[in-house]
């Protein structure tokens, strides 16, 4: 046992001093690899030392190499037929790099001698003043001397007779910037100079301390078209607001970069990396429809200025946004002008011009508002085209059905609150049908609807219409409006959203919730983009209908379509149709929140054909011309819509409607059918229905 | 025999000594791995053969580095190095011995050197798992003949013996000339940590460095002509020959001393753009270039560090297999990085010996730092006496 014991104890200390062995080894090989790396520290201290500048001036030699970066292109903005809303505008900068441009060197010309005039080879004219040559070899043998020819002269030489600066012109900047290697000299120069110069360059070869660089600037043929919508992009073609923020990613090239260097036998070679253009972007946008609508808004508030118009139009069968307009709009290429009807222009630039931190913020706070696309930013209560939606939703919970009869004795009393109707001085409506409690845009008729509902069976349906939250449409800053949560709502907030109050919406939210209710209920993403593909055209990517869930049933929405329709043929927002038409549409005049200043937001939001809707078009007034005092009108909103039926529906080739009620043969809905668009035959405008005429 | 612990021998052993792996090493492979996600970010820029190069060789880089971490985690937290002790190390050095002679049949040619093999979209270089089955290998032989290292036949002459083919296959299969140099030196490296005389080793050390430093003008003497006597004609006259052979390692070295102290800035070198391999055996320029003297002594200082912790995680194991496995990865890492160094301040002539960490390249990346999990391995499992 006890030998056992110490031959063990023996292999212990036998493999202890193993390791100890090898440790050491370790740690001598650690020492030879810290001299080891203390050695090529000294190696490099040594390089850097003894050759440094000479291997500097190898480098950074300036003939030896240039780089200069080549400008990708942005994206191009396409409206939905292959419109171009946005483009780019080739411009040239002259670019001068001082330091060469300083230490200029010299270099040997060969010239040859012709009949005792002197003829250059390369690019100099010896009899130019500036060029100071300097005769190397004077013996004239075969014909030929040589000459020193000053890199500066003959850079200026190119300034002079290409861009017409003289010495002193160029000399002041240069001095300005001697130790930069890049100063631009004349900016915005057009093409016509880039061949000039290229066409000088190219018969006068030599090296020179100036190159032209070619830049993009950002171009809106319709200026203000869209403004809202487009966005612009600054000066160094970043995306700012909208689409061109939206999409900045995908508009965005990547540049790319021209590499001059003099390879091992001092010949100039030239590695190019092309630049890869940004992708252009088809948008849904019609430009007919949008500058139809931009058109009348103009003419509108050329008469009758209001705060602010939006009107959105909407492909109800798949989310395409084909207009989205709004009055005060901008010149996208001069967005810094203001165009806005707050303030005046002096005003603004009286805020710009100051220093002062509170007068900058003013003036910023009038450029987001004029920027702003307003159909996604601004969030009001709606007010009465809101009571469409209380209808469905009492129809689809079983609450009513079509036919039941109302009694409207001017107000409701909820929670001990009297709550009017527009006609409470008259006596209120009397008894009424459902359908009648819409169109007269009844409030007790919403009032009771709500009541037989619970508040959270009312906030679930005004979520699942997509109200307090974001639609997702493809542009920055969307605001989800505001919505009184299902658990605190009370029976007297229930009785204010009926029709359109203590809500918070923006238009798109709206004009989305609408299309689903009038297209047979299919809630579609609302979307400004169809489409991005490359310069050549070639598809990168298809944005599709993307169908988000089913709002109502195909039966709840054909009797909210023919109750509509009633609205426009019959109702209150009779004022909107267009002969001939088979319109529906529905009204709101809204106080806005702070209730004693007695401002307005009208609004009017319709669908056309009633029968198979192709068009929701939505237009808000927020502070309609003389509508301060205790009535709003929607008036203004109403003339305004049937202008741009009345222009687009043709364009459109929307059918026109016999006005017995009957739809079209061939155009009945079918249900959970997708999205496509129809080739309608040219409708023909001349026919005119009496029975519209009236008002 | 009470004083004995109970010591797990399995492979996979997952209680550990320490909570933590040991955090200088975690961190200095941090330091040095991110770093060189960045100069690959800023070497590419000099690929003009595609467009955003740079970024594709960050996100590439990035991968890599990812699967690299995943790699030493699961080194430090599940694996045993230990555990590799036996005929698992040989099954591993065969294993990888028979990637590096797929190459002939499967190989793929990059840059006219066949030495990738590519399955699917996924692409390796046999030669850097090799140098692991390498590793493991030795330290298998040097352990299991450890009573033996006072003979010169067993600590020299078959370690040797070893280098010697090993190298000789590298080269042969895949005509990879440093990355055989690397293979035979861990070998040798090895065998001197193990040794128990010391004396023809350092022999070999001082021969080494002499050749390193007075080789150079005395080869000058010799005429040298020929492929490979082209390339060291070069290196000892670049100037006549900078427009060929010696264009790489003559524009690197003008990288280099173009940088000062501080060097050009992060992105603001420009030598890359005409080196070419910029972002992979010559980065060091790029480095020197932009980042200066200052740049390439943090470098080096993290390096340094590395090493050590490396040293001390040996010196604390208790098993000679793990400290010729630490040994192996020592051996590696130090001798590619001044190889590397030494060839571009063309101290030595060209090879293409990358920059561990730093060379833009997936799987050698991946293969150091799962190198590194052995090491962590080590450092966190639990001690005991396994060599009697």
């Amino acid at each position: 046992m006890k030998k056992h014991k110490k031959r063990y104890k023996d292999r212990m200390v036998n493999a202890r001093a193993m390791r100890r062995e090898a440790n050491r080894g370790l740690r001598i090989a650690l020492l030879i690899f810290g001299f080891s790396f203390l050695g090529l520290i000294a190696y490099v201290v040594y390089i850097n030392h003894v050759h440094g500048f000479e291997y500097s001036e190898k480098v950074s030699s300036s003939d030896a190499k240039t780089t200069s970066n080549i400008s990708a292109q942005r994206g191009k903005i396409l409206d939905t037929n292959g419109a171009i809303l946005a483009y780019n505008q080739v411009y040239y900068n002259l670019i001068i790099d001082p330091v060469m441009y300083t230490n200029h060197g010299s270099e040997l010309l060969k010239l040859t001698y012709v009949d005792g005039k002197e003829t250059a080879v390369s690019d100099v004219s010896a009899n130019d003043n500036h060029v100071a040559g300097q005769r190397v070899n004077d013996e004239k043998k075969d014909n030929v001397y040589y000459l020193f020819v000053t890199k500066r002269s003959r850079t200026l030489e190119v300034l002079n007779k290409v861009f017409g600066l003289s010495e002193n012109d160029v000399n002041a900047k240069v001095e300005a910037n001697s130790n930069r290697r890049y100063c631009k000299l004349i900016e915005n120069l057009d093409s016509d100079v880039n061949e000039k110069y290229t066409k000088f360059i190219e018969e006068n070869k030599g090296s020179i301390a100036i190159s032209l660089e070619k830049n993009y600037s950002r171009k809106y043929p319709y200026s203000s078209l869209a403004c809202g919508v487009l966005g612009f992009a600054n000066k160094n073609n970043v995306g700012q607001t909208g689409l061109e923020a939206y999409y900045e990613d995908e508009l965005t090239g990547v540049d790319g970069t021209s590499y001059t260097y003099v390879s091992g036998v001092s010949e100039s070679e030239n590695v190019v990396k092309m630049p890869k253009d940004g992708l252009d972007i088809v948008t849904t946008i019609d430009y007919k429809i949008q500058s139809i609508i931009e058109d009348k808004i103009k003419k509108l508030n050329d008469e009758r200025p209001s705060k602010c118009t939006s009107v959105v139009a909407m492909n109800p069968k798949n989310g395409e946004i084909l207009a989205l307009a709004s009055y005060p709009s901008f010149d996208l290429n001069n967005p810094f002008v203001y165009t806005g009807n707050e303030y005046s222009a002096e005003e603004v630039e009286a805020w710009n011009a100051s220093n002062d931190s509170e007068e900058n913020a003013k003036a910023i706070s009038a450029y987001s508002y004029l920027w702003a696309t307003h159909g996604i930013v601004d969030m009001y209560e709606p007010g009465s085209t809101f009571k469409p939606f209380t209808v469905v939703e009492a129809l689809e919970a079983g609450v009513t059905h079509d036919g039941d009869t109302f009694y409207c004795s001017g107000y409701e009393t909820v929670q001990g609150v009297d709550i009017g109707c527009h006609v409470r001085a008259e006596g209120g409506h009397g008894t009424l049908t459902l359908e009648d409690g819409l169109i007269q845009s009844c409030n007790p008729v919403m009032i009771q609807l709500a009541n037989r509902m619970t508040p959270t069976a009312l906030y679930n349906f005004q979520i699942m219409l997509g109200f307090g939250t974001r639609t997702g449409i493809d542009l920055p800053n969307e605001r989800k409006g505001f919505l009184q949560d299902g658990s605190t709502m009370t029976i007297l907030d229930a009785a204010c959203n009926s029709f359109g109050q203590n809500i918070n919406v923006t238009q798109i939210q709206m004009a989305a919730a609408f299309s689903s209710i009038v297209n047979g209920g299919k809630y579609y993403k609302p979307h400004l983009v169809k489409r991005i593909q490359d310069s050549q055209g070639q598809v990168v990517k298809d944005i599709s209908a993307e169908l988000v869930r089913q709002t109502c049933t195909e039966e709840t929405s054909q009797l909210i379509r023919s109750y509509l329709r009633e609205g426009v043929d019959t109702g209150l927002a009779r004022k909107s149709g267009v002969a001939g038409y088979a319109i529906g549409g529905k009204t709101g005049t809204a106080q806005k929140a702070n209730r004693d200043e007695l401002k307005w937001v009208v609004s009017v939001i319709g669908c056309v054909p009633t029968n198979d809707p192709q068009l929701v078009l939505y237009t808000v007034i927020d502070e309609p011309y003389e509508t301060t005092g205790t009535d709003g009108s929607s008036l203004d909103a109403l003339y305004l819509m049937h202008d741009m039926y009345e222009e687009i529906l043709p364009y459109m080739n929307i059918y026109k409607d016999n006005d017995d009620g009957s739809t079209s043969p061939d155009s009945g809905v079918v249900e959970g059918s997708v999205p496509i668009s129809v080739e309608f035959p040219q409708a023909s405008n001349n026919v005119v229905n009496e029975n519209n005429e009236n008002n | 025999m009470g004083r004995k612990k109970k010591v797990s021998n399995s492979l996979f052993a997952t209680e550990l000594k320490n909570r933590h792996p040991d955090f200088m090493l975690v961190i200095c492979t941090i330091i040095l791995v991110f770093f060189g996600t960045i100069m690959a970010y800023s070497a590419g820029a000099s690929d003009f053969n595609s467009v955003g190069a740079e970024k594709s060789y960050f996100i590439k880089q990035f991968v890599f580095m990812i699967a690299g971490f995943i790699a030493m985690y699961i080194g430090y937290k599940f694996i045993n190095c230990r555990g590799f002790y036996g005929k698992l190390s040989v099954i591993i050095f065969l294993a990888t011995l028979v990637t590096m002679f797929m190459i002939i049949p499967f190989g793929k040619e990059v840059n006219g050197a066949k030495r990738w093999i590519a399955i699917a979209n996924f692409q390796f270089q046999p030669v850097e798992l090799f140098k692991i089955g390498v590793i493991l290998g030795s330290a298998y032989y040097y352990k299991r003949l450890r009573s033996k290292m006072d003979k010169f036949l067993f600590y020299f002459v078959i370690p040797l013996a070893m280098a010697g083919v090993i190298a000789l296959i590298i080269f042969f299969t895949s005509s990879n000339l440093s990355s055989a140099l690397i293979a035979a030196f861990i070998v040798l490296f090895m065998g001197y940590v193990a040794a128990r005389k010391r004396l023809i080793y350092n022999i070999g050390i001082i021969a080494a460095g002499l050749a390193v430093t007075i080789g150079k003008p005395i080869m000058g003497l010799l005429p040298l002509d020929g492929f490979r006597g082209g390339r060291i004609a070069a290196w000892i006259n670049p100037e006549l020959y900078k427009s060929k052979e010696s264009y790489q390692s003559l524009n690197g070295l003008y990288a280099i001393g173009s940088g000062g102290f501080f060097g050009k800035g992060l992105g603001n070198g420009s030598q890359k753009y005409i080196i070419p391999e910029a972002q992979n055996d010559m980065i060091f320029t790029v480095l020197c270039e932009e980042l200066g003297l200052f740049g390439m002594i943090m470098l080096l200082l993290v390096f340094f560090v590395l090493l050590y912790r490396i040293v001390t995680i040996a010196y604390m194991s208790d098993d000679f297999y793990e400290i010729m496995v630490c040994s192996g990865v020592i051996g590696h890492i130090a001798f590619q990085l001044i190889l590397n160094i030494a060839v571009a301040t063309m101290i030595l002539p060209n090879t293409g010996v990358s920059l561990p960490f730093i060379s833009y390249g997936g799987t050698a990346l991946l293969a150091t730092m799962a190198e590194l999990g052995l090491v962590l391995s080590v450092s966190a499992r639990e001690t005991g006496d396994t060599d009697t």
